[in-house]
């Protein structure tokens, strides 16, 4: 199932399937962890990576436990945990899956805004340039703080960050000039996908099928 | 003899040039929602800092109101896509947040208000839709909401002080030479 597409639509169907079940019977929670081990597999993702983006998530699921101390029954708390990591993992596997230019094709051609589409194109273009540039704030102000962290220190974290603000301010200035002497017409190009073909298409048809009737047994 | 002298032309003569630059403007903002709060964290200064709201809140003082919604809403998923964080429920709270913060900072100036009074509007609007969320999503995780709301206000205010001083100190000398540097 390589189009982009599908594997993104039906990761929104498995986000509502898991977010829609009952904790009761444990095995449905079972069945949609083996999927979503099954499509990562599939779409080869790097477990590590998985693992490492999964990380943030502890937070949420710590708080999520936190509700039995506040009355929440323990089958309550683990369910609600259990589904806000899946939920989670999924939209992590698709993101992983595919590269972003790729992913955000799909995003257009399945009738997301033109223009939200053409920002994150630009954004995913220039965040390299904008990393390295905020990579030289870092070692700069490593150099000038030591590693301590105070309010003075936080403040002139602050102000690199606004002396970064103001320059990024500047060179989209250089950026849309550039755009518009090379013929910007109000969007960016994007890469056009082929159809869906037939077998990418039943297979992700039948994939949902099996999704909802685990969300409605 | 009738001859101008050249002029560049500009937003007014160009449409097309005012989207451009309303563009890559947001995507540059967008980029360093991205890559701020990662420095932060480096730093080991992440959360209370609140880094993906200094370079949106300071973006929207500089795009139009549209842009600066769309850029706020469109940051958190994008990090989400590029780097893994936020998480998925939190990023639905963060696009939220950040496209009030980004938004009302921008309708704030255009509506001529003082950027001081465009930049703590927009963060007070901000607060507000954090403790309205987050007593939401206490609910749905079964915490008491009102404690939830008021600990996750609370947990940023490093951040909203750095911002409120912050960034009407640095939107302002920019503000002050853009005009002469705009075309």
């Amino acid at each position: 199932m390589s189009d982009p597409r599908v594997r993104v639509l039906l990761s929104a169907v498995y986000i509502l399937c898991v977010a829609a079940s009952p904790f009761r019977p444990w095995v449905r929670m079972a069945a949609y962890t083996l999927v979503l081990a099954v499509a990562a597999a599939v779409w080869r993702v790097p477990a590590r990576t998985l693992i490492v983006r999964l990380v943030p998530m502890a937070g949420l699921v710590a708080a999520a436990l936190a509700g039995m101390a506040f009355g929440s029954t323990p089958e309550v708390a683990v369910g609600l945990a259990v589904r806000l990591i899946l939920m989670s993992a999924a939209g992590v596997v698709v993101s992983l899956s595919l590269p972003g230019t790729l992913l955000l094709s799909g995003l257009r051609s399945l009738g997301s805004p033109a223009t939200l589409v053409t920002l994150l194109l630009l954004t995913s273009r220039y965040l390299h340039v904008i990393g390295d540039e905020v990579l030289r704030v870092q070692r700069a102000w490593r150099s000038r703080a030591f590693g301590r962290i105070g309010l003075r220190h936080a403040l002139s974290l602050g102000r690199a960050v606004a002396a970064l603000t103001r320059r990024s301010a500047d060179r989209s200035e250089r950026i849309a000039w550039a755009m518009v002497s090379r013929g910007f017409s109000g969007q960016i190009p994007c890469r056009s996908l082929p159809p869906v073909r037939g077998f990418d298409g039943a297979l992700g048809i039948l994939v949902a099928a099996c999704l909802v009737s685990m969300a409605l047994w | 003899m009738n001859a101008q002298p050249d002029r560049v032309p500009s937003v007014q003569d160009d449409p097309m040039l005012a989207r451009a630059r309303d563009l890559a403007a947001g995507a540059l903002f967008c980029a360093l929602g991205i890559t701020v709060p990662i420095l932060f964290h480096v730093m080991g200064v992440g959360r209370v800092f609140l880094p993906m709201h200094l370079p949106l809140l300071l973006g929207g003082l500089f795009l139009s109101p549209g842009m600066a919604l769309l850029a706020g809403c469109a940051t958190p998923w994008a990090s989400m896509l590029f780097t893994g964080m936020p998480p998925l429920p939190m990023a639905i709270i963060m696009s939220a947040e950040l496209a009030v913060l980004s938004g009302s900072a921008s309708l704030g100036r255009r509506a001529g208000l003082p950027l001081w009074a465009a930049v703590w509007t927009a963060i007070a609007l901000r607060v507000l839709v954090t403790f309205v969320l987050t007593t939401a999503l206490a609910r749905v995780l079964n915490l008491p909401p009102a404690g939830v709301g008021l600990a996750s206000v609370a947990a940023g205010l490093p951040g909203i002080i750095l911002q409120a001083v912050l960034v009407p100190a640095s939107a302002y000398p920019f503000f002050m030479r853009r005009p002469a540097q705009r075309p």
